[in-house]
């Protein structure tokens, strides 16, 4: 598989993604001048979300490895994970297609890779699509719909997920073997790194990746061999 | 400058920064299929819509309109191309509001919010980028050892996620995880085919959720 022409364009997106950012930063920047905020606040503000942010980039890093091996190198990865997405998004929507076709590996077929890397694209650009169109309209109006309830909005996401991770995990449980000690070992990961981010709340970005990782590192001892 | 003005003008370059990175996010699967003349048929398609689209389209709109207000609007437009809106740029943004000590939703409000969004936007993006760089010369060895694994990475990711469900909302599982778990007991075996059956499953859960939400039974 020929990967070259997508890190050029993965050049070009974040490179992209980098410009706007940087300009609408500093008409933000210069807008705050003008309200009369003070540049010491300006750049507080800046400072203390650079730090904020370093931590919780690193397990982004940590599931961007797990992906490697699914999709053959890195460059998809790298883009989707600078990009709307997330690591457990791209992967379901991955495996999902690959599995429904019968196929060990996504890399087998061309066809079939390219369909999973449509669909993820795709399917992720729903809320980008609604800001085109709708948002400038619906500044006020949205203020309102969410208002109006805002703890079922909440649970309305978390009923579709519900849907997902029942499905899922059902499907895991049944198929049984390998499938169902990986469920169970992330299960534990996950209570425990969940259980000790009560007390360092900075554990619970690492929470997911590290479960993941953590899971198939078990698995691999448990199954044992290189491939 | 008033805020009104400064406001439009955010719209329209958010707009163009919306169609140009979703052209390009889309440019990656179109390069991929000319090069490889390896295009998705019908049916494909249909897989990924069942499987994927389904769920992950109406999350994504139902995202947009419940962050938007909270974030402001330059906040907004950078978030939804960048992504990590609920982990890390809700947080960053809310924090930095927070410690400016403005009121969400004033004129400082959006200008505080779209700094600290922008700043963490570029940290990650970074961060991503010295990562690969660093991961390049080592590839192989990790589709050598993870490659054998790869297999459970659906499995390794539900575990944890579905337990961090399980312990928030367990009402909402019981229902569509056993209503599953019996089809594909009994009925759907073949595991191929049981992740079509996620919409399926979507639909139980609102509706159920929204039962137990009217009757009082979840708040």
């Amino acid at each position: 598989m020929n990967f070259v022409p997508l890190y050029i364009i993965g050049i070009v997106l974040i490179g992209y993604i980098l410009i706007e950012t940087v300009f609408i930063y500093k008409r933000a920047y210069k807008r705050g001048l003008e309200l009369g905020i003070t540049k010491t606040q300006l750049n507080e503000t800046t400072r203390s979300s650079v730090i904020f942010s370093i931590v919780p980039s690193i397990p982004i890093l940590i599931g961007l490895i797990t992906m490697i091996p699914l999709f053959g190198d890195v460059v998809i990865p790298w883009i989707r994970l600078s990009v709307i997405g997330s690591v457990s998004y791209e992967t379901y929507a991955a495996t999902a297609i690959k599995g429904a076709v019968g196929l060990s590996s996504l890399t087998e077929n061309l066809q079939v890779y390219s369909t999973a890397i449509w669909t993820m694209t795709i399917s992720i650009l729903s809320g980008m699509i609604i800001l085109i169109f709708f948002y400038k309209k619906y500044t006020t109006q949205l203020e309102s719909i969410k208002k109006r309830d805002k703890r079922w909005s909440e649970l309305l996401i978390a009923a579709m997920f519900m849907g997902l991770v029942g499905t899922i995990g059902a499907q895991q449980i049944t198929i049984g073997g390998y499938n169902t000690l990986a469920l169970f070992i992330s299960v534990c990961i996950m209570a425990v790194i969940g259980g000790l981010s009560l007390k360092f709340k900075w554990l619970e970005e690492f929470a997911l990746p590290v479960s993941m990782l953590g899971t198939l590192v078990i698995l691999y001892f448990i199954i044992g061999g290189v491939r | 400058m008033n805020q009104e003005k400064y406001i439009n003008t955010l719209h329209k370059h958010g707009k163009r920064f919306m169609i140009v990175s979703s052209l390009l996010m889309l440019a990656v699967p179109f390069v991929f299929s000319l090069i490889h003349n390896a295009w998705p048929t019908l049916e494909l398609i249909k897989v990924g819509f069942m499987t994927v689209g389904a769920i992950y389209i109406p999350i994504g709109i139902i995202e947009t309109i419940n962050y938007a207000p909270m974030l402001g609007v330059g906040a907004t437009y950078i978030s939804h191309v960048t992504g990590n809106i609920s982990n890390m740029k809700l947080p960053a943004s809310l924090s930095a509001m927070k410690q400016a000590n403005v009121e969400p939703g004033s004129d400082e409000a959006e200008i505080i919010s779209t700094l600290a969004v922008a700043s963490s936007s570029i940290v990650t993006i970074l961060i991503i980028l010295v990562g690969v760089l660093l991961l390049l010369p080592y590839l192989s060895v990790i589709d050598q050892y993870l490659g054998t694994v790869t297999d459970y990475l659906v499995p390794a990711i539900f575990g944890a996620l579905g337990f961090v469900f399980i312990v928030r909302h367990w009402k909402l599982v019981i229902i569509p995880m056993s209503v599953m778990l019996a089809l594909f007991y009994f009925v759907i075996k073949d595991p191929t085919v049981q992740p079509v059956f996620v919409p399926v499953a979507s639909l139980l859960s609102l509706v159920t959720a929204r039962i137990m939400y009217k009757k009082g039974w979840i708040k």
